[in-house]
């Protein structure tokens, strides 16, 4: 596999990460969120998109960092899952960038634990490690209520 | 005609029109291709079944004129003619007048009349190997404005019938196309509420034609979710046919209203409730030949299907003329399965005792047969049919049994109350939606009280569970102060699986039509959500799923359990190791208990409602009496209570007529143990107490005091010691 990979980037909380842009739908900002009581904690709400709508996940409390209310940053990475569109709620986005696989590296495997099943890897980049999460495992690793 | 046969000639006629359209663009193909034996062959068959489907209506013109067009075809498919432009001529012709032919049958069912020796002559000779047509018969074809203007309007007609007739939509398309209808219909609703801003006429009148559109699209999207209830009915006949026959009777199937429209899923929905149902009849239903000779009955039984439009809903009945449900059988098999004693079954009304069928499990069959007998058939009817919204009723004589399921038109777009609690907004289905109250506390009938741990409101002397949403769910309310503090309540009183209960929420809406969207399973885990919906605003809200609550909240267990199956629990002294009882006092703090079994309901009376009677003191309740026992007259050692205005009332029934425990106080329920303490000497009124909380719980002996109250007032045997001076209830 030498093709150069294409992630979208984001930030949240001290986390520089990335899905492949082939799962992203779109990007929105200013999302008004309706909150679900009772829902898993990762979940932030419901939003509607044209008609559909979309579970938004909280990235901050997904990836266990502190959480924190939305900003005019904070955008919704759209994704289509098997069981609906889902929406993963990030502080910021960065840009779409483009990795050769000579970067990548596996997640090691010390740090195998159930928090980090939808790591899919890491980039080197010369400043910062880029986190590759799989936006599948993101979703199926929420435990129901 | 009958309606099946016009539903035949439907289908013969689209048929016919496929074959049509396809031959048309084939002889034409032919026409530039005449050695492709599979288009000729594909032609030939088309042919073929146009003139079988002819003969088989009867429709002479029809077939002749095929047949001769088939003959022409076979010369050709087998080689012995060589197709020429004038054959493929004569073929569109015949090919036009059997368009004419199935327009007129379209219109009018009947064949028109009119004479095709002309064409048929020709189709012949060309058939019999003439190497062109003679000019007479050519030229009316080709000259003559008659048969140019049988040529000319072909196109139109052609337009007109194609768009007449229907096509085959996939499912999917379908489904998208109510979804873009609803998005329509919401992006509508936020226009509307933009449109008041604006005063342009123009716009507004732009805004009004763009409403009254958005409206009829989403009538006829919705007429197109709609199926005839025939197309699950259909399979019904050949299923009456084989159970009858294993169940060695005969049955006759009859269906009613087979073309009320009801939408697909729901269709779907109730095929299973319909079969079990169906087999209930046939098999627990009707009687054999002979038992149905003895009652006077003819010894066909019948099943009848009866589907009709009714307030909105469509209802279906399913009767037959069976021995209809026997209450005897029901109640001793209650009895035998331990779900009551028989002095409870012998009390139970015909209501209650059906309530019984369909509990899991319950069956009067003492034999499990292949049809029925297992008893999971009712349970599943009724879950499957709440399901969707709808609900099932019973009425059964020695003369039949009739089941009627009421079911909502449709699910995808539902008529909805909107409630604020805290900052959100929830949308409760109309169909679980009873009635709404607004109860200010601090008046006199009480505002909450506490029951089986649960608080409970009174509602037209019925105690109703309340639950508050935004405890539920787990709202913040404002700092520190109490949800249950509140001097108004808004009550949303609901109903989910025969359970009733009241919903406190902070503020009642609006009620509006949503379109139910599924969410993420992820969500449905703590069953309080049934679907989401989304706003005027383009907010999305949620939509509460009643029956999770109701279960959730334990309502089904508390409330239920105690309404109805504790009833039905075998009271046998031994098995329980603790009962139910309701605490109350009299005057002096004594903690006196009754069997929550002993209790039909609490009612809270005012002084001035009390009359007498004879000499009973009574009040005045619904249509009759309740006699009242001032219970502190037959308790050893109980004071009188000071006289109060409004007076506690604990409902107890003997042999089905109510009776007033006058009380002090009533405060809640405990568990005691079945093992009393045995009072020594025994005191008058009481069976003997239990320590609970270092505080002894006296339980009174009911039936010892209603014996006392007997005696006292019908056989007055000795006046009454000083002591016991009757409380005058003035």
């Amino acid at each position: 596999m030498n093709a150069t990979q294409k992630l979208a980037t984001f930030y949240v909380g001290g986390f520089y990460c990335g899905i492949h842009t082939k799962d992203v739908v779109e990007l929105t900002k200013d999302l008004d969120v309706t909150p679900v009581p009772l829902s898993p904690n990762p979940v932030l709400g419901l939003l509607n998109q044209r008609g559909h709508i979309v579970t938004a996940i909280n990235m901050r409390l997904r990836l266990s960092e502190p959480d924190r209310t939305l900003t005019n940053e904070s955008t919704g990475i759209f994704y289509r899952h098997a069981t609906g569109l889902f929406a993963f709620v990030v502080d910021r986005v960065g840009e779409i960038v483009e990795l050769s696989p000579q970067e990548f590296e596996s997640p090691p495997t010390h740090l195998t634990g159930p928090s980090l099943d939808f790591l899919m890897g890491v980039y080197k980049l010369p400043d910062s490690l880029l986190l590759v999460l799989d936006p599948q495992k993101l979703i199926t690793g929420i435990p129901a209520v | 005609m009958t309606e099946d046969d016009k539903a035949l000639l439907a289908d013969f006629l689209l048929e016919a029109r496929e074959i049509m359209d396809k031959l048309d663009h084939d002889f034409v193909q032919l026409e530039m291709s005449p050695d492709d034996d599979k288009l000729l062959g594909n032609i030939f068959r088309g042919m073929h079944t146009l003139k079988g489907s002819s003969g088989f209506f009867a429709f002479t013109r029809l077939e002749r004129l095929s047949h001769a067009g088939e003959a022409l075809l076979s010369k050709l498919r087998d080689k012995s003619l060589r197709l020429t432009q004038d054959m493929v001529t004569a073929l569109l012709r015949m090919l036009d007048a059997v368009r004419q032919i199935i327009d007129a049958i379209q219109l009018s069912d009947v064949e028109p009349t009119a004479c095709d020796d002309a064409l048929l002559s020709d189709l012949k000779a060309l058939a019999s190997g003439a190497p062109s047509l003679p000019v007479a018969a050519t030229s009316p074809v080709e000259s003559t404005p008659p048969s140019a203007v049988d040529i000319e309007p072909l196109p139109d007609s052609a337009v007109g019938t194609e768009a007449a007739a229907p096509v085959k939509v996939s499912i999917e398309l379908l489904d998208t196309l109510m979804n873009l209808v609803s998005e329509m219909v919401l992006a509508r609703n936020r226009l509307l509420a933009c449109a008041p801003l604006i005063t342009d006429s123009k716009f507004t009148e732009v805004v009004r034609n763009v409403d009254l559109i958005t409206l009829e699209l989403q009538e006829q999207m919705m007429a197109t979710r709609m199926s005839p209830v025939s197309q699950v009915w259909n399979k019904f006949p050949r299923l009456v046919r084989d159970l009858s026959q294993t169940a060695n009777k005969q049955v006759e199937l009859r269906q009613i209203g087979a073309d009320t429209e009801l939408d697909r899923t729901l269709l779907e929905a109730i095929r299973d409730p319909l079969i079990h149902i169906i087999r209930n009849c046939i098999d627990h239903g009707i009687e054999d030949e002979a038992d149905r000779a003895e009652s006077g009955k003819p010894p066909m039984g019948v099943v009848t299907l009866h589907a009709k439009h009714e307030n909105g809903m469509v209802v279906i009945e399913v009767s037959d003329d069976g021995r209809g449900i026997n209450l005897a059988d029901v109640r001793n098999k209650a009895v035998t399965r331990g779900l009551m004693s028989l002095e409870k079954a012998n009390q139970m009304t015909p209501d209650d005792l059906f309530d019984l069928i369909y509990l899991p499990g319950f069956t009067t069959r003492d034999v499990v047969t292949n049809l029925s007998g297992r008893g999971v058939g009712m349970d599943v009817v009724k879950t499957n049919i709440q399901n969707i919204g709808g609900s099932v009723e019973l009425a059964s004589t020695t003369a039949g049994t009739a089941l009627k399921l009421k079911i909502p038109l449709t699910l995808a777009i539902i008529p909805a109350l909107f409630v604020r609690c805290q900052q959100e907004r929830f949308a409760i289905p109309q169909s679980n939606l009873l009635e709404m109250v607004r109860h200010t506390s601090g008046t006199e009938s009480g505002g909450l009280e506490y029951l089986y741990g649960t608080p409970v409101f009174r509602l037209r002397k019925k105690i109703i569970p309340l639950i508050f949403l935004s405890e539920k769910l787990q709202l913040h309310h404002c700092d520190g102060c109490d949800v249950r503090d509140v001097r108004l309540l808004n009550i949303a009183i609901v109903q989910a699986s025969g359970i009733r209960f009241g919903l406190i929420v902070d503020e009642i809406l609006y009620v509006n039509e949503v379109v139910v969207k599924p969410i993420s399973p992820l969500l449905r885990g703590s069953a309080i959500y049934g679907g989401a919906t989304i706003l005027g605003d383009g907010r999305v809200a949620l939509i509460l799923d009643i029956e999770g609550i109701a279960r959730g909240a334990g309502l089904s267990g508390q409330i239920k359990a105690h309404q109805r199956q504790e009833k039905l629990e075998h009271q046998s002294a031994s098995t329980d190791a603790a009962h139910a009882m309701l605490l109350f006092d009299l005057q002096g703090g004594h903690q006196l208990a009754i069997p929550v079994d002993d209790v039909e309901r609490l009612e809270k009376i005012s002084r001035t409602d009390v009359q007498t009677s004879g000499s009973e003191a009574v009040i005045p309740y619904g249509d009759g009496i309740i006699k009242l026992i001032w219970i502190a007259d037959y308790i050893e050692g109980s004071g009188h209570f000071r006289k109060q205005d409004a007076l506690s009332v604990i409902v107890h029934q003997v042999d089905g007529v109510p009776v007033g425990l006058v009380v002090n106080q009533i405060h809640d329920i405990v568990n005691i143990p079945n093992q009393l303490n045995r009072l020594s000497p025994p005191q008058r009124g009481l069976l003997g107490c239990a320590v609970i909380d270092n505080q002894v719980i006296n339980v009174i002996d009911v039936q010892g005091i209603l014996a006392a109250h007997h005696n006292k007032n019908f056989v007055v045997v000795a006046p009454l010691p000083t002591n016991m001076l009757v409380e005058e209830p003035l």
